[in-house]
């Protein structure tokens, strides 16, 4: 029978931009579908409730009250063409070395000459990706920053230049909002409008429902396409050599899971593993405000970062800056008082009148790969659990009084936290090599069903100390070149 | 369509019921109150927000609506509960220590960040209801510079607006 496409690729972010545009330039047959719209970077400007509508997710809480604990956490990740990548930072940072100990601790991950899977393991990928998306360091630090350099320069613990997917066009229109210049290399940019342009096909604004296979073809099912429902509402199926899942650690596990992977597989171990081991790098940040007006919104946020205490021993927790959320609007909706209660009324709108007057830093804690994301099988809603623990809470108390420490020694004359949230989530599908550790092997294709892969933050061991999108593409590229070595499609008996 | 200009500050009314309408007059009080000088210190109520929560629950799908009218029921049940009156009736103060009870209670919390959320959008994304022409959030907290000034702000995805450009 003959298939739609060589390869149909599921989300089009960090995971499943860098592996469409491989295949599609080694000539196969590739669809995008993506739940998102297909926004080109001159749709985008600062105004920010539609960006936010646009091109986000609506945030999604974590439901830990179910748990019987007490906080929540915001996960906002991208929902358009490019993933999160349209809307990232654009922070690169390589994973550092110990995180791939940790990796082999959680799934026993290791290399195809069965030796812990390392840096070297990923080098090339990592050096082609920065190729790809014009890496380099980001030294035009804003005001902001500038001055919460100095308040940390006098606790003995100087910001350096992060590196970030960014070149020298960057005119500092900020990057919440999709980045109104080309100088942003996300995805879109650097991958999809490229794949685009050789003939791969993006089906945006649909959404995957189900991952099809046949459970006729031996040993193992055998992925056959997917179905999903479009633009106009309508449900369409598609058939492909291969799929390629990418939908980002929330959607994924939910896929594989409505897809009824448990059940084909028998509820194999690996299938119970699905949608376990959620990990989010747990963020809050905490704003000063400063005599000067810095209007610290029109920047390159995140340019510098301190990782001096980002290893789990050395206290768990990174920093980078400067952020304010780029607008009033979400700026509004992070601040909370010192019980860290949301604010509201008068207090919150005092602090927003002061808003030209603030720099922020972006706390990303080292936490544990303890929550989970399922859906309720009495209501079905989708359901995310991450409990923030006692160590947890530790390190976020330590790094925020370090940073109001900082902001003080800095001139700033008070400042404000605010909400838990999210946009680094990883993990609901671990690669390794024992099933009932993972998802998925080191190749990133199920343990389950045949010629299906999953190539996004689902896929990380355990959470890394870095921001995850470079590590991601990394990864995406690495399983491209499997496919291309091996030869996949064309030694692939049609079913 | 019943016209309700004078009531709430806003052209027209498509979708919330009037005691909906004085609900979210209530809680725009709350959570953007305006200043002693309306006029340079406004909230969102003087600049019409309620027709950006109106024409925003409009085109929401059903359940999703159905969610918001759940949310007032079970705000304005916890008041009748506490002051014996609900939520548009009682003083300030209690209004306050509702919507924190509201908060504090792990089965409401995620409806006390939506319907924060409706009027802080209403507010800080710089809305203005079609008749008012006055000072706005971004010129009020002064939010602007490249890029920023020069947006032309498109809210035709708002009945309120659309129904207004084109020429109604
Ligand atoms: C605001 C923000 C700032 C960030 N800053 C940085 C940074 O500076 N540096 C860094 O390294 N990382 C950053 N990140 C994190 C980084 O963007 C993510 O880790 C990375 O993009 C994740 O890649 P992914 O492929 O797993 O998912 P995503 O990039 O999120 O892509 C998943 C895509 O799948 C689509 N999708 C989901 N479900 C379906 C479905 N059912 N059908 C079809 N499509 C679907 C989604 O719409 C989305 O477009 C940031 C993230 C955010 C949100």
């Amino acid at each position: 029978m003959l298939k739609d496409y060589d390869a149909i690729v599921i989300g089009s972010g960090a995971g499943g931009g860098p592996i469409a545009w491989k295949l599609t330039e080694a000539g196969k047959k590739v669809a995008i579908i993506e739940a998102g719209g297909f926004y080109m970077t001159s749709d985008f400007n600062r105004f920010e409730l539609l960006a936010l509508r646009n091109l986000w997710w609506k945030p999604r809480w974590t439901s830990n009250h179910e748990l019987g604990l007490k906080d929540e956490i915001a996960l906002g990740m991208g929902r358009c063409v490019g993933g999160s990548t349209t809307i990232f930072t654009a922070v690169a940072h390589r994973m550092p070395e110990w995180n791939y100990r940790e990796w082999f601790e959680a799934t026993r991950l290791r290399n195809e000459d069965g030796v812990p899977f390392s840096q070297e393991d990923l080098e090339k990928y990592y050096e082609q990706v920065e190729r790809d998306t014009s890496v380099r360091e980001y030294t035009e630090w804003d005001e902001g920053l500038k001055k919460i350099d100095q308040g940390f320069r006098k606790l003995g613990y100087p910001f350096y230049p992060v590196k970030a997917y960014v070149n020298m066009k960057c005119d500092k229109s900020g990057c919440l909002f999709g980045c109104p210049t080309e100088a942003k290399r996300g995805t879109l940019v650097s991958y999809i409008i490229p794949s685009v342009l050789l003939g791969a096909e993006v089906i945006y604004n649909s959404t995957v429902t189900k991952i099809l296979f046949s459970s006729d073809t031996g040993d193992k099912p055998r992925v056959k396409g997917v179905e999903f429902v479009n633009e106009k509402g309508e449900t369409k199926r598609l058939e492909s050599k291969i799929v390629i899942l990418a939908a980002g650690a929330m959607n994924t596990p939910l896929i594989l899971l409505d897809s009824g992977i448990e059940e084909v597989s028998g509820f194999s171990q690996s299938s119970k593993q699905i949608g376990q081991n959620f990990g989010v790098n747990t963020a809050t940040i905490v704003f000063g405000k400063f005599d000067d007006v810095l209007n610290n919104w029109l920047l390159h946020p995140l340019s510098g970062q301190m990782e001096e205490f980002a290893q789990k021993e050395k206290g768990g927790f990174l920093l980078e800056a400067s952020e304010v959320m780029e607008g009033p609007l979400s700026f509004a909706e992070f601040i909370v008082d010192e019980d860290g209660m949301p604010l509201w009324g008068s207090r919150q709108k005092e602090i927003l009148r002061g808003y030209k007057h603030y720099a922020g830093v972006f706390i990303n804690i080292h936490d544990s790969n303890d929550g989970r994301v399922f859906r309720d099988q009495a209501t079905g809603q989708e359901k995310f659990h991450k409990p923030i623990t006692t160590s947890d809470k530790q390190k976020i108390e330590k790094a925020r009084s370090m940073c109001r420490e900082a902001f003080l020694a800095a001139g700033a004359k008070e400042t404000v936290n605010s909400i838990y949230a999210s946009h680094h989530v990883q993990g609901t599908c671990r690669m390794g090599e024992d099933p009932s550790m993972s998802v998925v092997n080191l190749n990133c294709e199920s343990h389950d069903i045949g010629g299906l892969f999953v190539v996004d933050g689902s896929v990380l061991p355990s959470v890394i100390d870095a921001n995850p999108s470079l590590t991601i593409m990394a990864i995406s590229l690495r399983v491209a070149n499997y496919l291309q070595e091996t030869n996949i499609f064309e030694n692939m008996i049609e079913n | 369509m019943q016209n309700r200009t004078i009531d709430f500050g806003v052209k027209e009314i498509y979708f919330l019921s009037e005691d909906e309408c004085k609900f979210f007059e209530a809680l725009c009080e709350t959570i953007v109150p305006e200043g002693p000088d309306p006029a340079t210190d406004p909230g969102a109520l003087t600049i019409g927000a309620i027709s950006y929560i109106d024409s925003l629950l409009y085109d929401l799908p059903k359940n999703s609506q159905q969610h918001f009218r759940e949310a007032i029921k079970l705000l304005d049940k916890d008041c009748k509960n506490k002051f014996s009156k609900n939520f548009a009736a009682i003083k300030p103060e209690q209004r306050d220590s509702a919507l924190r009870d509201f908060y504090f209670n792990s089965k409401t919390r995620e409806m006390m960040f939506d319907l924060r959320s409706l009027v802080l959008e209403g507010f800080y994304s710089d809305y203005r209801d079609p008749s008012y022409s006055g000072v706005t959030a971004w010129e009020y907290i002064e939010f602007g510079g490249k890029r920023i000034s020069d947006i032309k702000k498109d809210w035709s995805f708002l009945k309120a607006w659309k129904d207004h450009t084109d020429g109604r």
